[in-house]
């Protein structure tokens, strides 16, 4: 035992000091979002501090004292090291300047590359009985394990700071065994001292810990004392996001409760990296998006789909609708995904129990290396990975990627992606579009308004069939679902970058909007009078620049004089405005829409109604979610209060006016019936299950978010409260 | 000169582990365990280089052959293990690839001691410093300029360029030492094609 001693001592020794470098990447890339500049910086500080370390330790008398000191230190440094970087970035983060980051972490990582870098000669000439060459090799193993295992399976199974604690631990646990070289009194009782310190950050650091994490989604703006009251008020109340360290990413959950009281509306929301990834407002949209408008542009509901990423289990969800659809291949690389989506209560009840569906097969692996084997192919490729913004994500964006996808794709099959919005020539969209394209994807289809996705074919067009889109997706979907063809187009003008495996680009990420929140959404929940119009505005131009001509051009009509008539806005308007609209609407929207419909489909009636259906409450979905919150309220009065009216034209000449309303017969089973102004029901459709008006969480309770389902909503079950954002409307 | 040297040396003994760790990477997977697995690999090589170094006299000479073998072989052994990955042979890819990794980490370990053994003015913590600043430099340069701006294959030849000029600045340098660097500078240029190849037949 005594043999071996030194050489466990120099094992242990450079495990813990690599153990502390990899968690300090691990920790450096959860606040700067990128894991290869992480990995390299901190190696490169780590390795300066060992050489500085090693010049020092000339000039010190070796002594076992010492080396327990050196123990003593860097087990108090590694323990907090992880803390320590929570509480550099919200110092950085306060003070303004992102480089204060780098340089307080870089020290800490240089005082424990110089502490290894010391304790080694000291070792070597401590334990001079001993074969050198041995105790380097010893040495260099610890290093090796270290590398090897703290990422791949201590971090996942234990979690970053629990890691920290325990190399802190181990650390301690050797200067304890030090201690039998030295057992003077000064040394035994400094060495008292220093376990109660090491208590203390025990105790400490976890606290610190969660105060950051809150810190990270609560992006607290102080600039007097009664800001940093409020802020740590609020801060006290809000729920711990859970989050999860897998081997691959950072994985944070913020539950309901916590972004109602930070974003001001309930939302359960899943970040990958600290990016939004989903949330409860709008997966559906999202995913029906992408599943729903690829199997459309398929113009057949495919046998067998491949789904790359999407461990969330959502894309499956909506996938699994599909009765046609025989077998879903999902890629996921991450286990700790694959097993929140299965047993996270929200996430499993947002996917509907999807990952344990027979016909849903789970495949945890890199997805690169998946489509590169052999195998069946498929008629349906979703992909739905994070954003590029990190080299090994580039790499799921290669032509190399996009090439091996193309040949595991059916004959007619296409594949989808998501890729953000552009907003400028300067987005990283050209590199896409060209490394598709050099992928021998020839055909490019893009689509999306909130969502912005684009499906690929290797050789025939693409576009959307809107006839059989309708009745199968949500409103806020439809609306989504619009041609951005001409934004393709645009953008394909300026020749973007292949990126491929041999020479990758890192895309610049852009600024993250979602995480932030919505200064209107706040005003409107203080009762403020919202001064948010000419955003609205904006917001109509915008929109109104991407309707092509597969829209109607009554709509087009309707929107010209609708952006009139707001421009003489004054305060006193306000309010009449906001209901003026929904006086409006039923004539002025549902109508034209009817009308197109009509046309195009003549004597289709029930087609038409449907269309016109879920336009009108759609339209809502333009303002975003605020406005949405009072449409839906409006109407609601409408549906209760008279129904809304239809007015048929045939040859431009109003031949008849029909009123819709629903009647239930059970919770989930309701007619919509249109009468006439006699009262004689001329049309009646039966509907199970879902109510076309979106469901919006803005006006959900806690309480109510559990019975918050598709399917299952009673109509009635509002509640009222003081105001009218009270009002819940399922 | 040794001061310099060193620095030289730390520089391109950190790209060829990190050229190595993206390889790996797209290659086999999963980036989290490559770049784990390829320094931890390096660093315990390098330390059985250091140890082994003991046993060689005349280190000028040696650190001479180090240099052309690392200038050779990193290259060969990269465009290697590309090459049997593109055609499909991937057990020989993982073979190549972790023994050409363990030769390069032997080799650059023995660089250090080596080069305080040169004589000259300079002292050992001189050289151990001006090794770390080159290392620090390549932990920097690496993911910020090189990967986007030359890819993978033109900082692979770039660095083994390094190494073959570093022998050359040795002295008694032969026509063999001086072809290298051509060689490697004809790398450079040949490396679009060369990568649209290797992409071409990755894929196929």
């Amino acid at each position: 035992m005594a043999q071996l001693s030194p050489y466990a001592l120099a094992f242990l020794l450079s495990f813990c000091s690599l153990g502390y470098q990899q968690i300090l990447a691990l920790t450096l890339s959860d606040s700067t979002g990128d894991f290869v500049f992480s990995q390299a910086l901190t190696l490169g500080i780590f390795l300066t501090g060992m050489g500085l370390g090693g010049l020092w330790s000339d000039r010190v008398r070796s002594t076992w004292t010492n080396l327990i000191f050196i123990e003593w230190i860097l087990s108090l440094i590694g323990a907090l090291s992880v803390f320590a970087i929570g509480l550099f970035e919200a110092t950085a983060s306060f003070v303004g300047w992102t480089p204060l980051l780098y340089i307080l972490a870089g020290s800490v990582i240089l005082m424990i590359g110089a502490l290894t870098g010391f304790e080694l000669p000291l070792l070597l000439r401590l334990a001079h009985r001993h074969r050198p060459g041995h105790l380097f090799c010893a040495n260099y193993l610890g290093a090796f394990a270290a590398t090897v295992l703290i990422p791949a399976v201590v971090v996942p199974a234990m979690d970053v700071t629990n890691t920290a604690l325990a190399l802190g631990l181990i650390n301690f646990i050797v200067s304890c065994w030090l201690l039998i070289f030295d057992r003077t009194r000064f040394v035994v009782t400094l060495h008292a001292f220093f376990s109660l310190a090491l208590l203390g950050v025990f105790l400490v650091g976890p606290i610190l810990n969660q105060v950051h994490l809150r810190m990270i989604y609560f992006p607290a703006k102080i600039s007097s004392s009664a800001d940093f009251t409020g802020a740590v008020n609020l801060l006290r109340k809000l729920d711990l996001p859970l989050r999860v360290r897998s081997a691959y990413q950072w994985i944070d959950i913020l539950p309901p409760e916590f972004s109602s009281l930070v974003q001001g509306r309930q939302d359960f929301q899943l970040y990958l990296d600290r990016k939004l990834q989903l949330s409860s407002g709008q997966w559906l949209r999202y995913h029906e998006s992408l599943a729903e408008g690829a199997i459309n542009l398929l113009r057949k509901t495919p046998e067998r789909v491949l789904i790359l990423g999407g461990g969330d289990g959502l894309l499956a969800r909506v996938l699994l609708r599909h009765n046609d659809i025989r077998r879903i291949d999902l890629v996921e690389i991450d286990p700790r995904m694959i097993e929140l989506g299965r047993n996270q209560f929200e996430l499993r009840k947002l996917n509907g129990g999807s990952l344990s569906d027979a016909r849903v097969h789970v495949h945890i692996g890199d997805a690169a290396q998946f489509v590169r084997e052999e195998g069946p192919n498929y008629e349906l490729i979703l992909i739905d990975f994070p954003f590029p913004a990190t080299y090994e994500l580039s790499l799921l964006y290669t032509k190399e990627f996009y090439s091996w996808v193309r040949k595991r794709l059916a004959a007619d099959g296409i594949i989808a992606l998501d890729f953000p919005l552009p907003d400028s020539a300067s987005d990283p969209l050209p590199h896409l579009i060209s490394t598709l394209k050099a992928a021998g994807l020839a055909k490019l289809f893009a689509f999306g308004t909130e969502d912005f996705f684009i499906a690929a074919s290797t050789d025939h067009e693409l576009s959307f069939d809107y006839r059989t889109l309708f009745p199968r997706v949500d409103n806020q979907t439809l609306m989504n679902l619009i041609s951005r063809q001409s934004t393709l187009e645009q953008m394909s003008s300026t020749p973007g970058k292949v990126n491929s495996v041999l020479f990758p680009i890192r895309f610049k990420d852009k600024a993250e909007a979602e995480c932030e929140p919505s200064d209107a959404a706040r005003r409107i929940r203080h009762g403020e009078n919202p001064d948010f119009l000419p955003l609205f505005l904006h917001r109509f131009d915008e929109k109104w620049r991407e309707f092509d001509d597969s829209w109607p051009v009554e709509v087009r009509q309707y929107w010209e004089t609708a952006i009139e008539v707001p421009r003489d806005f004054t305060d006193d308007s306000w309010p009449r405005f906001q209901w003026g609209f929904e006086a409006r609407s039923d004539r002025d929207i549902v109508t034209p829409i009817y009308q197109w419909f009509d046309r195009e489909n003549p004597g289709d009636l029930r087609r038409a109604w449907t269309a016109a259906f879920h336009m009108t409450p759609a339209l809502a979905d333009w303002f975003g979610v605020t406005w949405a919150a009072d449409l839906s309220f409006a109407e609601f009065h409408r549906w209760e209060n008279g129904g809304i009216h239809v007015h048929r034209y045939e040859g431009g000449r109003e031949v008849e006016v029909l009123r819709l309303h629903r009647d239930f017969q059970d919770i989930n089973r309701w007619n919509v019936n249109a009468e006439n102004l006699n009262g004689q029901i001329v049309w009646r459709q039966f509907a199970v299950g879902r109510i076309p008006p979106p469901v919006h969480s803005s006006a959900l309770r806690p309480w109510q978010s559990r019975v918050r389902d598709e399917f299952l909503i009673h109509p009635r079950s509002y509640v009222k409260g003081p105001g009218w954002e009270r009002i819940f409307y399922p | 000169m040794p001061i310099a040297l060193s620095a030289i040396l730390g520089f391109c003994g950190v790209i060829y582990e990190f050229v190595f760790a993206q390889t790996l990477s797209v290659l086999f997977g999963n980036s989290v365990v490559q770049y784990g697995l390829t320094i931890g690999l390096f660093l315990c090589f390098m330390g059985l280089g250091a140890h082994l170094s003991e046993r060689f006299q005349s280190p000028r000479v040696i650190l001479g052959r180090c240099q052309v073998w690392i200038s050779v072989m990193a290259p060969l052994a990269v465009i290697g293990v590309w090459l049997a990955a593109a055609f499909n042979q991937m057990l020989m890819a993982r073979l190549l690839a972790y023994s050409a990794m363990i030769t390069i980490g032997i080799l650059t370990g023995m660089e250090l001691p080596f080069l305080m053994k040169l004589k000259s003015r300079a002292s050992a913590a001189m050289i151990l410093s001006a090794d770390y600043a080159g290392m620090l430099m390549a932990c920097f340069l690496f993911p910020l300029l090189l990967l986007p701006y030359f890819g993978v294959l033109t900082t692979l030849f770039s660095t083994a360029f390094l190494n073959s000029l570093v022998r050359l600045s040795l002295g008694r340098a032969g026509p063999a030492h001086y072809l290298l660097p051509l060689l490697l500078m004809t790398g450079i240029f040949l490396e679009p094609g060369l990568r649209e190849w290797l992409s071409y037949r990755l894929t196929l």
